[in-house]
């Protein structure tokens, strides 16, 4: 048995969070809400003394960079930093009910960043080049022979057919539906073989956190494992 | 005018990133002229956007403070939980942004394995939020036993699906595999889930990827042109 | 006429309380993790091509490598990073570590003690290989890396100048990298690599990613996405491709030793489906309809 201070507390957090499944109750009441405090907590920290001081605070005023090392060598003073820093500002007037409007310039500005470079990319990965991967590879040739895999090549075929077929069943429109049933309904079938994939893979990803949990109670705060 | 101006920084700074995006410019450094200015957009706007990303960390984390605070301050319902949130929030706050227990204070790494923040990261903040998502290995356990039932076609196959991964893809799906004559090969589970995984899936994956990127393309055209109220915020 | 123990034992199983299922689950799942048992593995289709891109690697080229994952899915991702990190060094090229997620500094630092000091002694932190650090902003910070590494990164994580830092001799933007691995728990993960780091710079991209984000990002795979280590089974088997290509070096397969588990949790799931649908078909009055869960 672990004799850590950290373990135990960490593993008595771990049994009041495991407490829930149970009922709701304080332990676990106690343990959510410190999980809240702690984390926003812990995301500011990080996001200050990771991009706030070194990308804004140390470019606009260089000096500034002494205060985390003293050695440093003085970056390039970049004024042009100020306009981040005034729309970040702006965004913390959204607390002040009479000057919340404002807030919505920086709210503005980083959705039409986030617009403009995603639909780009977006357009580019996810319509062009999946349209591309699906298609393009055709016959597949089973190189160094050169002969033709028709293994390969009918999963090819699968996969172009069921595409098509998801995209039918994502038709909306009443009459292109009636028009293309049985090419929707073998995309609706398709789709739920992917499904059914997903939540496989789903019941693997909580399993190993579950796994790796108690693992930490049986190995290292009891130590049977 | 409060609507307008957002209206007009979203669709000014959106067209501007997807007109930067398609012109094609040489190696950055060598770009000069007019072609410079969409180096000096695409740089320095992601930097901008990362900087603001921060203060909206702050944004969140005072709110949290305000929310909770009024709770504490009214006395409502369950606000001795409230406490808790503030009291520990404030806390990170000071052991991280002071760098606490670190051996070079302010100029050490707030991440060093002495400082105080990696104590309450893993005493605290590890534990809480792995249990709190192991939590879901049993709610689809659970899901496993009550939710997915024969009852149509579509249902069975998604279970037959979900069967065939589940069992495939561990060692058991491999061990049971290989009790097949070589002549059933095919029949094989381990590679009959990774035949779902490779091809119905893909087909499944890539047209729900099509759809959404169409969708995203006509939300940015609508967002873009100023017709939607979202594009500035909300009030 | 349905016989009468029959509909009695369908009637009970339907109203099982959930509570009798966490408690299989929990006793089978902790049984398994005290054995621990350890099953032969081989790398799929999807882990093989990662596996041989980082085998191809030169002593001395850079790789960057995204630690996007918090504790959360660190049971899945950390076995990947630790064994991807022990074959790049292996290789004699030096890791870049960055991280997009606030959590992934912390992750790093585990790695840092586990497998960077007591599996590589003899190498340096700073000259062998880079942590760059965590940034906000997730996928912009992709976005203004491929521009130039110096716009959000002025040196490493411990204060020394980009300038000085010999894996980036060299490498001044993502697209002069050879290879880049994402290990990736969501957003911004994987996706935003491929969008906006492999995509536009033509930067290869390999990834680990969590199980949940395997069956998605599979649409990627082998086109934007050369390689994909999915969940603990592709930590697993990259783990075991690592043993059987260097088995001189003797590191522990943390994943494989958690696959025995994962399997016991496996089957009383699927024991769980069984059972719920024997209670389903069997319950009185199945035909009529029933309502929605």
């Amino acid at each position: 048995m672990s004799t850590s201070f950290e373990v135990w507390i960490a593993a008595a957090l771990t049994l009041m969070v495991f407490s829930f499944l149970w009922r709701d109750n304080p332990f676990y009441k106690f343990a959510e809400h410190l999980f809240v405090g702690v984390s926003a907590g812990y995301w500011m920290v990080l996001g200050f003394w990771s991009t706030l001081w070194p990308n804004a605070v140390v470019k606009l005023v260089p000096e500034a960079a002494r205060v985390t090392e003293p050695a440093a060598a003085l970056p390039d003073r970049d004024p042009l930093v100020i306009i981040p820093l005034a729309l970040g500002l702006l965004m913390l007037l959204r607390l002040w009910p009479r000057a919340a409007w404002l807030a919505r310039w920086p709210t503005a500005f980083a959705v039409g960043t986030t617009l403009g470079y995603n639909l780009v990319r977006t357009v580019r990965s996810d319509f062009l080049a999946q349209i591309h991967a699906t298609v393009a590879p055709g016959l597949v040739i089973r190189t160094p022979a050169g002969a033709i895999d028709w293994i390969a090549t009918g999963n090819q075929g699968v996969i172009v057919a069921g595409t098509a077929c998801c995209l039918a069943y994502f038709t909306y429109t009443r009459t292109a539906r009636r028009a293309r049933g049985g090419v929707a309904r073998a995309g609706l079938l398709l789709l739920m073989v992917a499904f059914g994939a997903s939540f496989a893979y789903a019941v693997m990803s909580r399993v190993s956190l579950l796994i790796s949990r108690l693992q930490f109670l049986l190995g290292d705060w009891l130590g049977l494992a | 005018m409060k609507r307008l101006i957002p209206r007009v920084i979203t669709t000014a700074v959106g067209v501007v990133l997807i007109v930067t995006a398609l012109v094609v410019r040489p190696e950055a450094e060598a770009t000069g002229g007019p072609l410079a200015v969409f180096d000096f957009i695409d740089r320095n706007f992601s930097v901008w956007f990362n900087i603001l990303a921060v203060f909206a960390f702050i944004l969140g984390g005072a709110n949290l403070l305000r929310v909770h605070l009024l709770k504490v301050v009214r006395r409502q319902t369950d606000w001795a939980f409230s406490l808790v949130t503030l009291v520990s929030f404030v806390a990170v706050l000071v052991v991280g942004l002071a760098k606490l227990g670190g051996p070079a204070g302010l100029e050490g790494s707030v991440t060093h394995p002495e400082a105080w923040l990696t104590t309450v990261f893993d005493g605290l903040y590890e534990p809480l939020m792995s249990t709190l998502f192991a939590l879901l290995a049993f709610f689809v356990a659970s899901a496993a036993y009550r939710a997915f039932r024969l009852r149509s076609v579509e249902s069975s196959v998604l279970l037959v699906a979900a069967f065939v991964v589940l069992l495939g893809r561990t060692p058991l799906g491999t061990w049971l595999s290989n009790l097949l004559p070589p002549g059933l090969a095919f029949l094989r589970i381990d590679t009959l889930s990774m035949w779902i995984l490779a091809v119905p899936n893909v087909a499944g994956q890539r047209a729900v990827l099509i759809g959404i990127a169409v969708g995203v393309i006509a939300l940015t055209v609508r967002l873009l042109a100023g017709r939607d109220q979202r594009s500035g915020g909300p009030a | 006429m349905s016989d009468p123990s029959r509909t009695g034992l369908a009637e009970r199983l339907g109203r099982l309380d959930r509570r009798w299922l966490y408690l299989v689950l929990l006793v089978a799942v902790g049984v398994s993790v005290v054995l621990r048992p350890l099953f032969p593995d081989q790398p799929s289709v999807f882990v093989r091509p990662v596996f041989e891109r980082i085998e191809r690697l030169e002593p001395g080229q850079s790789v960057l490598v995204s630690l996007d994952y918090s504790p959360v899915s660190a049971p899945e991702i950390e076995p990947m990073a630790f064994a991807i990190t022990r074959h790049v060094l292996l290789r004699g090229a030096h890791p870049v570590f960055v991280t997009l997620f606030p959590e992934g500094p912390a992750m790093y630092e585990r790695l840092r003690v586990e497998v960077l000091e007591r599996d590589f002694p003899e190498l340096v932190a700073g000259r062998d290989w880079t942590m760059l650090g965590y940034k906000a902003g997730g996928r912009m910070v992709i976005n203004a890396m491929r521009q130039e590494m110096a716009a959000m990164f002025a040196g490493d994580a411990e204060g020394r100048r980009l300038g000085d830092l010999p894996g980036l001799r060299g490498y001044r933007r993502l697209g002069d990298f050879p290879l880049v691995v994402s290990l990736s728990s969501g957003t911004p993960g994987l996706k935003e690599w491929i969008l906006y780091g492999g995509d536009p710079s033509g930067v290869p991209v390999v990834g680990g990613c969590t199980g949940i984000g395997t069956p998605e990002y599979l649409a990627y795979f082998p086109s934007q996405l050369q390689g994909i280590l999915g969940g603990l089974k592709g930590a697993s088997e990259y783990e075991a491709a690592l043993a059987d290509r260097h088995p001189g070096a003797g590191f522990p397969r943390r994943a494989g030793r958690v696959m025995g588990p994962q399997t016991v949790a496996h089957v009383v799931i699927l024991l769980f489906l069984v059972l719920g649908n024997v209670a389903y078909l069997r319950r009185p009055g199945r035909r009529q309809p029933e309502e929605r869960p």
